[in-house]
């Protein structure tokens, strides 16, 4: 098991690797000088240079590579160019910190709705349950989150006026005053992972209901209710277990939609404010950030499915 | 039918035409499908009104029948937008996976069938690729390349490349140990001959399968791109753009949003009930039970 999960971090490191030259390297083929965009256009050209100077721009393109690296590891993210040169690291992090709420509230909806509704619809397969929840949850993983948002607030905020439409929220906010701000941004980022886990769980255990050993636990005379806890939950949620864990990285894209939508502030819609100013150090970060705990939610995956799994373990 | 001997249809056809008949939902969307994509083809000529045609006193009718979905903040007519509309969808999402599902096969193809150190290379190019949410990586990719329409559709076709490749990649391993294929090599047959004539048809229907799925997740990524600002630039309608720009106006007129939501919600759930359909009919052990 400890070769196995050196075996994952190592090829964590280097993706992660991979991707941080990939995001450098591609922010440096933009053009324009970033010592001249930070003085503007009609900076005197000896400051441009000394800035040049200051922020190594004139070394080779790896020596500034491997310094921003270091930098980076060290939790030294730079100056964000578009809000007046303040650090990219603190506010990247209070953005990520709002992220996680938001990630975390849909996760309690999505994982354990997901795995009700996929056994229903197993139990019931062919029936009218069964065809109404295939047929929701395909139709919802092509669905932007944007368009169910927007079908969400004009329910629940417009008609029915029970939730906020907008879920902006002040850094001072308390918990009671941000929880109903984000039940409809919450709804809205589970509903494609809800569906996927619906999905997979309803597969699984249909899988799992048609095997030997499940005819062969009821063959010998165990109650329904037994052979479901028993055998096939245990085989059927395996790869329900795995989508969960995988899905926190999903949930990063549809994240940036949904806060988007919403006005929340999170690092979804702190990359697209990046994006849209093109502030370089902190496209770099909140990307790099990104890959980073994506990669991690992969590897977490692929770990407790070995440690459910031995056929993995000890190939 | 099968009494009628002028019947140009072969039977493996008539086959498959039968199965995907046999499935409503298929139809149902089939049926929508081709719908917006005739709208993609003649929208502009359809449209009752000119996309861009701004009536300032017109502004944020509510539906009637003159306009059929009201109208937005500066007059236009919104259903003419959304037939419009459909254009950027099809165009975008369509062409990049006609793009994947080409470079995909070749490279699938390649690497399956020579293996080695390309295949490897590959092989972990493709797993960085896809080991991104394929929004994010659109999103930057975009966003250091700019919204062009020719950057949209390469980002749709990188995207979805490596997913390509892996299918064909493992259709192309199971194929080449066959024994016809075997046959074929003992007969002197040359390298692109065995894999294009013997390896590459019958990897052709997970391929149409992958692409009907992918073309619904495409409309999903370029509908998202162009709510965020970074698709279609106007004035081409476009309808993730429509919901954008109209999200100022929800409270008082909220079919501006609605009815390109709907539009993208009909497509989107039509596009995976055909795909749906199209997997059961050309891969029926999949789909059952």
């Amino acid at each position: 098991m400890l070769k196995y999960l050196a075996r994952r971090l190592g090829f964590v490191l280097i993706t992660l690797l991979v991707s941080s030259m990939i995001i450098f390297f591609s922010t440096q083929v933009l053009p324009g000088d970033v010592a001249q965009m930070i003085l503007g256009r009609f900076a005197r050209p000896e400051a441009v240079e000394a800035l040049r100077v200051k922020l190594g721009l004139n070394e080779p393109i790896y020596v500034q590579y491997l310094t921003w690296l270091k930098n980076f590891v060290q939790g030294d993210w730079g100056l964000s160019l578009s809000t007046n040169n303040y650090p990219v690291a603190p506010m990247v992090w209070e953005r990520l910190k709002n992220s996680f709420i938001l990630a975390m509230a849909a996760f309690v909806i999505y994982v354990p709705g997901g795995i009700l509704l996929g056994l229903w619809a197993a139990l019931r397969r062919n029936k009218a349950a069964d065809h109404i929840i295939s047929v929701s949850s395909l139709s919802l993983i092509g669905l932007p989150e944007f368009v169910t948002g927007v079908i969400l607030i004009a329910i629940f905020s417009l008609k029915l006026g029970w939730l906020p439409p907008s879920s902006s929220i002040s850094p001072t906010a308390t918990l009671p005053e941000i929880l109903p701000k984000l039940v409809l941004p919450a709804i809205t980022a589970a509903l494609v992972s809800l569906a996927y886990i619906t999905r997979m769980t309803r597969a699984s255990t249909v899988e799992a209901l048609y095997s030997d050993y499940v005819r062969t636990a009821y063959l010998k005379g165990l109650s329904p209710r037994q052979v479901l806890f028993r055998h096939v939950l245990r085989n059927a949620l395996m790869p329900t277990v795995t989508v969960a864990a995988i899905s926190i990285g999903w949930l990063m894209g549809g994240l940036v939609v949904t806060e988007a939508l919403f006005s929340y502030p999170g690092l979804g819609r702190l990359l697209l404010f990046a994006i849209q100013r093109r502030d370089l150090p902190l496209i770099q970060a909140t990307t790099l950030l990104m890959a980073a705990i994506f990669c991690l939610s992969n590897m977490l995956a692929d770990i407790i499915y070995a440690w459910l799994n031995p056929k993995i373990r000890f190939q | 039918m099968s009494s009628n001997p002028t019947s140009k249809r072969s039977p493996r056809a008539k086959i498959l035409f039968k199965r995907f008949a046999s499935n409503p939902l298929a139809i149902v969307g089939a049926f929508f499908f081709f719908f917006f994509f005739l709208m993609a083809l003649i929208g502009s000529y359809a449209a009752p009104y000119p996309f861009a045609a701004q009536v300032i006193a017109d502004r944020l009718q509510s539906p009637s029948w003159t306009h059929l979905c009201g109208t937005d903040q500066f007059g236009r007519d919104v259903f003419s937008r959304i037939i419009v509309g459909a254009r950027s969808v099809f165009f975008l999402g369509g062409s990049g996976t006609i793009l994947a599902a080409f470079f995909g096969l070749m490279l699938g193809l390649a690497s399956g069938y020579y293996g080695g150190l390309f295949d490897e290379l590959a092989m972990r190019a493709c797993d960085v690729v896809m080991s991104f949410p394929s929004l994010l990586l659109a999103l930057v990719f975009i966003s250091l390349s700019g919204p062009s329409l020719l950057n949209l559709v390469m980002i749709v076709a990188i995207l979805y490349i490596p997913i390509m490749a892996r299918v064909v990649r493992g259709m192309t391993l199971e194929l080449k140990n066959m024994a016809y294929v075997e046959a074929a090599r003992i007969r002197g047959e040359s390298a692109p001959y065995i894999i294009f004539v013997e390896i590459m048809p019958n990897t052709l229907p997970p391929v149409f399968v992958e692409m009907s799925m992918r073309f619904s997740y495409s409309i999903f990524l370029v509908a998202s791109l162009g709510f965020l600002g970074l698709g279609v630039q106007p004035p081409s309608p476009d309808w993730g753009m429509q919901i954008n720009e109209a999200r100022g106006f929800l409270s008082n007129a909220p079919w501006v949003l609605l009815c390109p939501a709907t539009a993208i919600a009909v497509l989107v759930v039509s596009t995976s009930l055909l795909s749906d359909g199209i997997r059961n009919m050309l891969q029926p052990s999949m789909g059952k039970r």
